[in-house]
């Protein structure tokens, strides 16, 4: 699955193709405060980025994608996680 | 009030033609083609040709051919206009019995006093 | 009048663009003269309309069109695919244009751009080698939307173009194409060149709520470092939705903020020219830092002194000297706007226009005639002089005015004399009228164009076989076209409301005469109502078909697309497909068939993308290389039945029932009950396609739910029947027209409800002994078919009856999809016709319910949605 949920954020990593879409908008629009590490996304579909834009979560991690990091530029920045994994 | 016929597949082009054709005081007919044409001015007469050339069924050459053997158009002025601009273009229209070639796109002044002119209703 | 000239242009455009556009399918499929004739024709009548307008990168384009299709004719060119999608890539354009023009009434600001690209396309098949590509790489003005870049990006842009060249795109894909399976931003992503980009909202998000994530609402704007054909290539699929522009470096140096007027500005200036002629670029970067350290910011004169520092270590003095001007409020000459418009002049007197028509006459007579033209025209010669001599000078007209009265001789005689009169004292105005023509286009006939003297009798192209005797077509209809009325669609949208509310009002009529016999006991009365009532129902019926049909509209605008999505999908594929179109003149509701078009382009791209295999494939399983999609229309009863089938690899029910088991949308128990039919129909269900990647299996999945809720919300219902290696039939069912609806009202617990006739199969009363418990669900047995049954009281949340169970179910067995289920009511009412309208307001989020209707005595009737009772 190209989406997990972790304790503090939602982790999106490798490719993330437009079935995604809805889930991860369910999931985004289940959290009060969500915070979304791209750290390890490749790729996303335009319906991703799309939900991204949306619902403006706090963003964690700089996508690898000029037109992901386009997409996600006015959202918030979360700050790193308090441990270990890269951001 | 003197009558033209606009012979023009095109019905934007046919709308702009009576649109400055009525203003310089024509009653304006139109046909789609060289054959409708040809029916229209066996049923009406006309005092000035407005004629395309390049129309299904029947171009605007072998409309003015037909209509200079007809007695019911042969003497009527014909104003041929077309997108073509090359010195061949309006010889073929001559040959074909034009009496005027204009070339596309004609500014409305020009259309209607060259119309207004041939058609003998200019003051 | 121009505004309605255009209102009349942009349908008759469009309609030339599709006669294109199919001609040119018709024509790769085999070489057809006739279609080629039509697409001639069309493009050239498109060019000759489009000089009306101030369309000037259209004419040019479709010119472009034009000559290469001039080439093909004559046989001097093959009619290669890649001609093809350069000219559909070219009419899509001008059709995007088209749009642009209806809604904007002008071209995009890039047209121009766009057009040059494409022109030098068409052109390198029309000139092989030639490199009149040149053209091309000119560079254009910039497309206006750079002026909304920040400066920064604009200043990193400019940084990485260092000499090369530079393309600004935009990219607005449409807001369905997701369905198509495209991935913008994937799209985007893979441009050549990028360099910096801006995604843009074309229109705010919805509410989260109502949100809907399959809506493509961005837009790219994008700066490349690459050329603006390589660009354009890598959007070729996506051409009508995006434009691009050869831009030059310093297009890129925007200013923007408010101007400001301080005197310390023109000292900068005066200071920074001194520093542009001693070439002392690092005294001019300077100087402007520190200016910019004393003034605001936001000034447009700040940010060209921020430009300023930043160009002048490399740039050429040009730009900088642009724009120490706008800082200094001198601009250098160039920068102003040249407003010089198109001052209309004096009319000229008509003695002029009367003299190029007589010297017209002369021309005409120097031509030789063709075939039994020669004495007409004469005649139409005399005619024209004899009408021009009123404008002419007094001694001229008499002597022409002689030359016409002395007749005799043979007509080569009478040309020769009046040649000879036209030349005697003839205006030299050939010549003042070319002189003219710049400056004065609107009083000067192009006739000025025609060579003085052509040669005498000399045959004028006597062998050109393009002058053919007229073939007027006995077989067709010769009293000219059909008259045809165009009517924008919101008037006929507004009249079938009206005639919507009569079919419900005249409904009134009939409780009326019941409430006269009711009330005031006059059977007479009631009688007479009654009879009236007939007479308005027939005319009302009358005028509903009537205004139905003007709203048919044949399927084939639907299915007109497929020949060139098909034709495009499969070469992106690699795969080979016919495309099978039958029953395209089947008719049904405008509205319908909107509704269909996105669902029914998903379903083909799902045949071609999974079902149909590639030709290697196909042969290795022992089928012909070639597969065929066969899309279908025909009408049964009040429904309009569509079928998309391929040959392709068809479906497999156990990898379908696999997927359905792990993903929990069905359990083992209900799998092992389930045919392969209703397994392969899983695909439509909600949630089954979004748990893991679905080409990993061998049939569809991407959003068919989409599909079925699309056409479920017109009223209709998607089903699939597929045999694995043998292909797949995707069959869709709508209903003809949406405005009225038959329904039958059903009471239950005392309220009433609607029902729509067309999924009512019949009407059953089943004893309490014949249902049966299976698996917790009531069902009942009807002729040998078990039928689930539903309490429509429970479904609804009702509140319990106290009464005992009643002898006998009143049940109406309905058809939900294939499926039959009986619904358990207390009775049923009448039969009627109303207008369903949707749920809004407090009712909106109700669900159970597909709309509302009005009822002839003024209530108000809930209309049940049957699938969400089941």
């Amino acid at each position: 699955m190209p989406f997990d949920l972790r304790d503090d954020c939602l982790l999106l990593h490798g490719h993330c193709p437009i079935e995604e879409g809805e889930p991860l908008l369910d999931a985004l629009r289940g959290t009060a405060c969500p915070v979304v590490d791209l750290s390890g996304l490749e790729q996303a579909h335009t319906a991703i980025l799309q939900v991204l834009m949306a619902t403006a979560p706090a963003i964690r991690g700089c996508p690898a994608d000029p037109v992901v990091a386009a997409c996600l530029v006015a959202l918030p920045r979360a700050e790193a996680p308090g441990e270990g994994r890269a951001g | 009030m003197a009558r033209v016929l606009v012979v023009d597949d095109a019905t934007t082009v046919r709308m702009y033609y009576r649109d400055v054709l009525e203003e310089a005081g024509f009653t304006v007919e139109e046909a789609v083609n060289g054959f409708e044409g040809l029916e229209k001015a066996i049923e009406q007469s006309f005092d000035l040709l407005v004629v395309d050339v390049n129309m299904p069924k029947m171009d605007g050459y072998a409309f003015l051919r037909q209509g200079r053997a007809m007695p019911e158009l042969r003497a009527v002025p014909a104003l041929m206009i077309s997108t073509e601009s090359e010195p061949q273009d309006s010889a073929r229209a001559y040959a074909a019995g034009a009496n005027l070639y204009l070339v596309k796109p004609v500014q409305p002044q020009t259309l209607a006093e060259a119309a207004r002119v041939m058609a003998g209703i200019a003051s | 009048m121009k505004n309605a000239l255009l209102a009349q242009f942009i349908p008759e455009a469009r309609e030339l663009l599709e006669i294109a556009g199919s001609g040119m399918l018709q024509l790769e499929k085999s070489n057809d003269a006739d279609a080629l004739n039509d697409i001639f024709r069309a493009v050239h009548t498109l060019k000759g309309t489009s000089g009306l307008f101030d369309v000037a990168p259209l004419t040019t384009l479709v010119h472009a069109a034009e000559d290469l299709l001039v080439e093909v004719r004559a046989g001097a060119l093959t009619l290669e695919p890649e001609i093809v999608d350069g000219l559909l890539d070219s009419l899509d354009l001008v059709g995007h244009w088209i749009d642009a023009l209806e809604s904007r009434e002008q071209l995009p600001p890039d047209a121009d751009g766009m057009m040059k690209g494409r022109v030098a396309a068409l052109r390198r098949w029309l000139d092989g080698s030639t490199p009149k590509g040149a053209a091309v790489t000119e560079p254009q003005p910039a497309p206006a939307w750079i002026a909304g870049w920040p400066e920064e990006d604009l200043r990193a842009a400019y940084r990485a173009a260092a000499d090369g060249p530079l393309t600004a795109w935009s990219y607005e894909p449409d807001e369905a194409c997701f369905f198509r399976g495209d991935d913008p931003a994937h799209l985007v992503s893979g441009a050549p060149g990028l360099v910096r980009l801006r995604v843009v909202l074309r229109q705010p998000f919805a509410p989260l709520e109502t949100f809907d994530p399959f809506l493509c609402l961005l837009r790219f704007e994008v700066i490349s470092a690459a050329a603006t054909e390589v660009v354009a290539d890598h959007l070729r699929y996506v051409a009508d939705q995006a434009s691009v522009a050869a831009i030059r470096s310093e297009d890129l140096i925007g200013l923007a903020g408010p101007q400001d007027a301080s005197e310390i500005f023109g000292d900068f200036a005066a200071q920074a020219r001194r520093h542009l002629a001693a070439d002392d670029r690092n005294g001019l970067a300077a100087a402007a830092e520190a200016l910019l350290r004393i003034v605001g910011p936001d000034s447009r004169q700040a940010c060209a002194l921020r430009w300023i520092a930043f160009l002048a270590p490399s740039a050429a003095p040009d730009p900088l000297l642009r724009l120490i001007g706008e800082i200094g409020g001198d601009c250098p000459a160039g920068t102003a706007v040249n407003q010089e418009g198109s001052e209309i002049a004096p009319a000229a007197p008509l003695r002029h226009v009367a003299e190029q028509i007589l010297a017209a006459q002369a021309a005409v007579l120097g031509v030789a005639a063709d075939d039994g033209v020669a004495e007409g025209r004469i005649a139409a010669v005399r005619t024209v002089i004899d009408r021009c001599l009123p404008h002419v000078a007094p001694a001229r007209a008499s002597r022409l005015s002689q030359t016409l009265a002395s007749r005799g001789g043979d007509d080569a005689a009478e040309t020769r004399r009046l040649r000879e009169a036209l030349a005697a004292d003839a205006e030299p105005v050939a010549l003042t009228a070319q002189d003219r023509a710049p400056s004065v286009p609107a009083t000067a006939p192009s006739e000025a164009r025609l060579p003085a003297g052509a040669p005498d009798g000399g045959s004028v192209d006597a062998g050109s076989t393009e002058i053919k005797a007229p073939e007027p077509k006995p077989t067709e209809e010769s009293r000219g076209p059909v008259r045809m009325l165009r009517v924008e669609q919101g008037k006929v949208d507004a009249l079938m409301n009206f005639v919507a509310e009569l079919t419900v009002a005249k409904n009134g009529l009939a409780y009326l005469a019941e409430r006269v016999e009711q009330v005031s006991g006059s059977r007479q009365l009631g009688r007479e109502i009654k009879e009236q009532y007939a007479v308005i129902d027939r005319i009302a019926q009358g005028l509903q078909v009537g205004v139905m049909a003007i709203r048919m509209m044949p399927v084939s605008q639907v299915f007109q697309r497929f020949p060139r999505l098909v034709r495009d999908i499969t070469r992106k594929l690699g795969k080979d497909v016919t495309l099978v179109i039958q029953g395209e003149d089947t008719e049904a509701d405008k509205n319908v068939l909107e509704s269909l078009a996105d669902p029914l382009i998903h379903m083909v791209r799902n045949s071609l993308d999974h079902g149909i295999e590639t030709p290697e494939a196909r042969r290795a399983a022992g089928k012909p290389a070639q597969g065929t999609l066969r899309l279908s229309a025909r009408q049964e009863n009040d429904n309009v039945i569509i079928e998309v089938a391929d040959d392709g690899g068809g479906i497999d029910p156990q990898a379908v029932r696999e997927k359905a088991l792990r993903s929990g949308l069905i359990t083992a128990e209900q799998a092992a009950q389930m045919s392969p039919e209703e397994l392969v129909n899983l695909v439509f269900a909600a949630g089954f396609s979004t748990r893991e990647q679905v080409s990993d299996l061998s049939g569809r999945g991407v959003g068919m739910d989409v599909v079925r809720s699309a056409v479920r919300k017109a009223g209709g219902d998607v089903w699939l029947s597929s045999r694995v290696g043998a292909g797949t039939c995707v069959t869709v069912q709508l209903p003809l027209t949406m405005a009225v609806t038959r329904i039958v009202t059903i009471a239950v617990r005392g309220q009433q409800f609607g029902v729509v006739m067309d999924s009512v199969v019949e009407t059953v009363k089943v004893r309490p002994s014949q249902i049966h418990r299976i698996k917790q669900r009531e069902t009942f047995i009807l002729r040998d078919a078990v039928i689930p049954l539903v309490r429509l009281a429970d479904s609804l949340g009702l509140p319990v009856a106290g009464d005992a169970v009643p002898e006998e179910e009143a049940v109406m067995v309905v058809r939900v999809g294939r499926e039959r289920v009986g619904i358990v009511v207390d009775g049923f009412r009448e039969r009627m016709e109303v207008i369903v309208r949707p749920l809004d307001g407090l009712l909106a989020g109700l669900s159970g319910f597909s709309g509302t209707a009005l009822l002839g005595d003024g209530r108000v009737l809930l209309v049940l949605n049957l699938p969400d009772l089941i």
